[in-house]
């Protein structure tokens, strides 16, 4: 164990070893968790896959409670999630593109004035956004 | 539960999972919206609709929208992709989205492919609107083999 003294401006410098058995560089952006009498500096990506797992668990929460009611025999489509799984690339796009078409046959488009003071995304209020399509 | 996915949804899956894990907005089209309603679907749409914001159209979004439809981009696929430019978030105030992801590596290569010129066009016709149409962007498309290793290495 590794004993470090927090500077009078609150600063702490990091021992080369720790480094080296941490795989953290200098100039890497770590994320700080602090608690009472504990503070954790963990890599932006780690606690972005330490994050996943979380993600992970819901949806696969979500999963088994689908598969549970009434999901296992009709999953997606009329398929259940073996034979959707199953599809090859090129059976998956014509599914997908069968739905997209009907759906754009369906849902028709009202278009609405967009406020003066709306912004595009990420030059405003929220710092990104991604439109899914097909990521399956 | 020990689901193992194929490596082609096992991509998709991680994207989606490292998108939401980063905090990341993600949004879908009224279509898709339409599609994940359907009775048949709705075990899939119960594992994702929570996490996915649908847009609504902007104005201008079917005028851009045949404008990609003549580049050679398919009407399914001009919607998503106008949706992109001209697709209204209300609870965020913000219109458009920075990235499409798509799947479909045809679309994003004819839409490379077109890309400066779509991008002239796109000048041509926002910069005459006013605001904020006239600061409307269009948007990045990447397949999640490109996305995931920008997200997690």
């Amino acid at each position: 164990m590794t004993t470090v003294i927090v500077d009078p401006t609150g600063k702490v410098g990091l021992p080369e070893d720790i480094l080296q058995a941490s795989h953290i560089q200098p100039g890497t952006e770590l994320i700080v968790i602090a608690e009472a009498g504990k503070i954790t500096l963990m890599d932006r990506k780690q606690v972005l896959r330490e994050r996943m797992k979380v993600v992970d668990h819901e949806m696969r929460s979500r999963l088994h409670e689908a598969l549970q009611t009434g999901g296992q025999e009709a999953f997606f489509a009329g398929l259940s999630l073996d034979e959707y799984l199953a599809l090859s690339a090129e059976e998956d796009k014509a599914l997908w593109d069968r739905l997209s078409q009907a759906a754009a046959r369906e849902v028709k488009v009202i278009e609405r004035d967009i406020p003066p003071h709306f912004r595009p995304a990420g030059q405003g209020h929220s710092t990104r956004g991604i439109t899914r399509r097909r990521a399956r | 539960m020990g689901l193992t996915l194929p490596p082609r949804q096992q991509t998709a899956y991680t994207a989606i999972q490292a998108l939401l894990a980063d905090g990341t907005r993600l949004y879908i089209t009224p279509q898709l919206l339409h599609i994940l309603h359907r009775p048949a679907n709705l075990p899939v749409a119960s594992i994702f609709l929570p996490e996915l914001s649908p847009l609504i159209a902007g104005r201008y979004l079917r005028r851009w929208a045949r404008r990609l439809r003549e580049a050679g981009i398919s009407r399914e696929d001009a919607l998503v992709v106008s949706y992109a430019s001209f697709g209204v978030d209300e609870q965020m105030e913000t219109f458009g989205v920075a990235t499409v992801l798509t799947t479909d590596v045809r679309l994003k290569a004819h839409y490379m492919s077109i890309f400066d010129q779509l991008t002239r066009r796109f000048r041509r016709m926002t910069r005459q609107l006013k605001a904020p149409y006239r600061d409307a962007h269009l948007p990045t498309l990447m397949t999640p083999e490109e996305l995931v290793p920008l997200l997690l290495t």
